[in-house]
């Protein structure tokens, strides 16, 4: 049988996300396809970079079958994928984006509700992604919590909440306007991961590199739509979810090793990186209120398992052996 | 009929519909639609594709500031200060041969520098600097060729409406298209200055019975200081929008906010604005955003729907196996962008044209800014070109002068689409023209 | 750009006729956009400002701007309509004004009879996404952080559909009307 697929994303190729749609994903599900040798086909178009659906538009392109498949980023997400995005509420979590992807993927299996995310929007999850740990690049040097008090940094969204009682002053703002924004002392700073920074050459005008450690963060997967996905043999769907697994695998190999090559970069362009010891971690952490108990009695109010959430979450991360800063659901 | 013949004949069918007299923004949605409709047999994914577009493509903040730059644009030419302009300009360059026209061309240029329109330029200078050179013996059709030709400037030099677009489409900075519009935009006036000069010495019939007296007789006598004066309003404003973006004050998304406040006091302090005034103003502003980001809102699902049927992909292989080169290429797609101006506003030539080839000049690899600079000069000779020219439009109208006809603009503008064209192939082969300013 | 000058009717939204019609509605919801626009002047200022002296932001001025944007074009797309100052290209129109000025009356009744059409289809499609962004109470900004709802702007789009396809079905019916009045050949709805 033939199929035919459309694959979407909003966001282009250079992202590792799409890259290894295009370059793992595909190709592995053509080569088994073939090797299962009952003729079944599949044309593929592929339409990255927003063509199709625009950044934040992806799940409603899917779910409508505008597409047939893509990548959902959840983090744009937030008011229909709640619990996805429980990373972004947690921080100081892990700097591990394995275990983030891959405790967010088994509790797709424990927390019902979450799975619910996706097949409430007519889709199946086959494969996630995490951004790598999060930090912090300014203009002036930043090694305790104590100097970002009454600066202005770029933070979009939720990151926004990681500044809360530090006395910094969260601007909003995006990737695209971190470079100019800084540059001209807009904001003097940004919270953002390693790979986005080295992209935008940001430590050219933000040289100091702060590793906070607020954390990887899962920020959403590849989907396919449930009647495309039901038309398919079992077969068929067997290989999906197979590659599916082995994308998550592939792409927090690939994001971890470009997030080291970026600092690498950085240092190399004349960053100066400090490390903020767990000491000075802890420090910024006890500044903040409690962030995630706070988006867990929201999402209860909200009729969601805010709690079920948090707790799953980071259980996940000390059953992976992730001692954690602050023991936010313990408090 | 396969997916991609389906997206070539909606191509077609485009051109057609336009031509033939269909809003533009219906023939686009219409197109998307049926084409959708055809490639996947389903009405309900076609029909759910046009409302994700109109929910989601101009839900952004530099959408929102398109209105304040409009809006900024529009004060400024109730608030004197384009008459202002024009008659320092007029002072410095008396004496000299056709001075009046090049006052035009430099009074423009500066004036460019706080709108991001060209109809703004065009209406202003019809009004301000026509009957003046009329009263002084040039032709009325050098006199409205020159203003005609020069309000291009005004979406060349930053801000610039049109480069907001295209960095909307491409997602290429616009900061950084702002700087890139800087050389280009003082190349073109000073190949107009030098242009007016050449033909007031060798051709003076063509410029009017200008003679010396009239060279040295225009304009209102003023001193140094009084022209500082004159051009504090202009340069106040100036050093705010694009001093303010340089300084770090705002960002050039914020630009239009910050640049229509200023126009709005100045407007203000120059007793140039009463209630009546502004509100025709705003209503203006509206009309003229709505039918620019409805356009969007059409193009965007244009472009989804050329997007699912494959052909996006289809011509970006095409291009790559033909072993066409980028030169070759980019001119095919000038010359369609040339053509396309003839007949279409300018907008709407970025919107279908631009996501079609973006796929390709992504290809090869091309500098996004520099494109996008190409890009808007071919573009904004579409203004000035017949049958279909909107600067040409609204010199007529503003003109109020019934001896002066539309074919009078076009022809007297004829001489700057050369001008333009020439410039647009120095900018093509020299792109550090373009990027010099970029970093 | 997409102006062509108006002077039939200047000041068209200045009078606002009294008794309620659909003029008197689509006139309101254009001057509300209107105003809206400089309601967005004046937040980004604010914003600006607070950023620069005071160190202290507005937060969600981007989202609500972002957001107001799309709310403002369906507002006024009626309106924008009424004026004339939808782009569109008239050459062949106007060529074909002089030799047969029933056949451009005809060809106008079909085109706003398409664009009437294609907003019916577009406020079907777009109903859902109101309903699920009441159900879920969708917002813009983020948790803990800013944060505001969308459905009336979803709620917005479907009423500008309703008031463009209405405002093209009167075109329409004026167009193919016009067919068929005796002696008149020219007017019409632009200048
Ligand atoms: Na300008
Ligand atoms: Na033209």
């Amino acid at each position: 049988k033939k199929y035919k697929i459309t694959v979407s994303a909003g966001h282009p190729p250079v992202f590792l996300w799409v890259t290894l749609c295009r370059d793992f994903f595909i190709p592995e599900i053509d080569k088994r396809l073939a090797a299962l040798g009952k003729g079944d086909t599949i044309e593929w178009n592929q339409a990255y970079g927003g063509t199709i659906a625009k950044i934040g538009g992806e799940l409603e392109a899917i779910e409508a079958g505008v597409s047939d498949m893509g990548f959902v980023g959840t983090i744009f997400h937030a008011p229909k994928m709640p619990l996805h995005n429980v990373t972004y509420m947690t921080p100081f979590a892990t700097g591990n984006l394995y275990h983030v992807v891959d405790t967010i993927t088994e509790l797709q299996g424990q927390i019902p509700a979450l799975a619910r995310e996706w097949t409430k929007h007519n889709q199946i999850y086959l494969g996630g992604a995490a951004l790598d740990n999060y930090g912090i690049l300014t203009s002036f040097p930043v090694k305790s919590v104590d100097d970002v008090n009454g600066q202005k940094i770029a933070a979009p969204g939720p990151s926004a909440n990681w500044l809360k009682g530090t006395g910094g002053v969260p601007v909003a703002s995006n990737l695209n306007e971190y470079y100019n924004g800084i540059q001209t002392g807009v904001f003097k700073g940004a919270l953002t991961f390693m790979t986005a920074a080295a992209a935008i050459k940001l430590h050219e005008v933000a040289p100091y590199i702060a590793v906070v450690n607020f954390g990887a963060q899962f920020a959403g997967g590849i989907s396919v739509n449930k009647d495309v996905f039901e038309s398919f043999s079992p077969e068929i769907r067997k290989i999906f979810t197979e590659v599916g697994k082995e994308y998550t695998r592939k792409l927090a190999e690939a994001q971890t090793a470009r997030a080291d090559n970026a600092l690498l970069a950085m240092k190399k362009g004349g960053a100066k990186v400090a490390n903020l010891s767990p000491a000075e971690q802890k420090r910024w952490a006890g500044k903040l209120p409690n962030i995630p108990m706070e988006w867990a009695a929201s999402m209860e109010a909200k009729g969601q398992p805010g709690k079920a959430m948090l707790k799953g979450y980071l259980d996940g991360l000390r059953n992976r052996n992730v001692t954690l800063i602050r023991d936010w659901d313990r408090e | 009929m396969t997916d991609i013949q389906i997206g070539l004949w909606s191509v077609l069918g485009i051109v057609l519909l336009i031509y033939s007299g269909m809003h533009v923004a219906v023939a686009l949605a219409l197109l998307s639609f049926l084409g959708v409709l055809l490639i996947r047999d389903n009405y309900t994914i076609a029909s759910k594709m046009l409302a994700l577009a109109a929910s989601d493509s101009i839900s952004g903040y530099i959408f929102g500031v398109v209105p304040l730059f409009v809006l900024m644009g529009m004060l400024i030419a109730v608030s004197g200060i384009g008459k202002d302009t024009f008659d320092v300009a007029n002072r410095l360059f008396r004496g000299i041969r056709g001075g009046l026209g090049i006052a035009t061309v430099v009074a423009n240029a500066v004036f460019a520098a706080v709108t991001g329109i060209s109809i703004a330029s065009a209406a202003v200078f019809t009004k301000v600097a026509v009957p003046e050179m009329i009263r002084h013996g040039y032709t009325p059709r050098f006199a409205v060729g020159v203003v005609a030709g020069s309000s291009v400037l005004g979406m060349l030099i930053p801000p610039s409406l049109l480069l907001i677009l295209f960095g909307i489409l491409t997602e290429t900075s616009i900061g950084d298209l702002f700087k890139a519009g800087i050389m280009p935009g003082i190349l073109l006036s000073a190949a107009y200055c030098v242009a007016i000069l050449v033909t007031a010495y060798r051709f003076p019939d063509y410029v009017g019975k200008v003679n010396t007296q009239a060279d040295s007789g225009s304009g209102p006598e003023m001193t140094f200081f009084e022209a500082l004066l004159k051009l504090l309003p202009v340069a106040i404003l100036i050093a705010l929008v694009l001093g303010g973006i340089y300084a770090g004050w705002f960002t050039p998304t914020e630009s239009g906010a910050v640049g229509a406040l200023g126009a709005f006091i100045l407007a203000l302090g120059k007793r140039q604005l009463g209630w009546v005034k502004l509100w025709q103003v705003l209503v203006e502003t509206g009309h003229v955003t709505v039918s620019i980001l409805f356009l969007l809102i059409a193009a965007n699902m244009y472009s989804r729907m050329l997007a699912i049927s494959g052909i996006t992909g289809f011509i970006g292989s095409w291009f790559g196996e033909s072993g066409l080169g980028l030169y070759s290429v980019l001119t095919v797609y000038l010359v369609i962008i040339l053509l396309a101006g003839m007949f279409l506003d300018s907008t709407s030539i970025l919107m279908i044209l631009v996501p079609l080839i973006y796929p390709v000049m992504q290809g090869f690899g091309v500098n996004f800014v520099w494109f996008g600079l190409v890009t808007v000069i071919a573009v904004e000779v579409g203004l000035i070109t017949p049958p279909f020219g909107i600067a040409a439009f609204v010199v007529k109208s503003t003109l109020d002068d019934q001896r002066i006809g539309l074919n009078e603009v076009f022809s007297g503008a004829l001489p700057y689409v050369f001008i333009m064209v020439i410039v647009l192939a120095l900018v093509v082969i020299f792109p550090q023209i373009s990027l010099i300013l970029v970093r | 750009m997409a102006i062509r000058k108006e002077t039939k009717e200047p000041g068209v939204a200045l009078k606002p006729p009294l008794r309620f019609s659909f003029e008197a509605v689509i006139s309101v919801m254009n001057s509300i956009g209107t105003a809206w626009v400089f309601v967005l002047l004046v937040i980004i200022n604010l914003d600006i400002g607070g950023r620069m002296f005071f160190n202290s932001p507005l937060r969600g001025v981007p989202e609500i701007v972002a957001m107001s944007i799309v709310a403002c074009v369906f507002l006024q797309i009626a309106h924008t309509l009424k004026v004339g100052r939808l782009t569109r290209s008239e050459i062949l129109l106007d060529l074909l004004q002089k030799r047969l000025p029933k056949l451009r009356r005809f060809c106008e009744g079909i085109y706003h009879l398409v664009g009437a059409c294609l907003l019916a289809v577009l406020f079907s499609a777009s109903v859902p996404l109101f309903t699920r962004a009441w159900q879920i109470s969708e917002y813009v900004g983020a948790e803990g952080d800013f944060m505001a709802p969308t459905w009336p702007v979803k709620l917005i789009i479907l009423i500008g559909c309703v008031a463009g396809s209405l405002q093209f079905l009167m075109m329409a019916a004026r167009s193919f009307g016009q067919m068929f009045k005796p002696g008149r050949s020219g007017g019409g709805d632009r200048p």
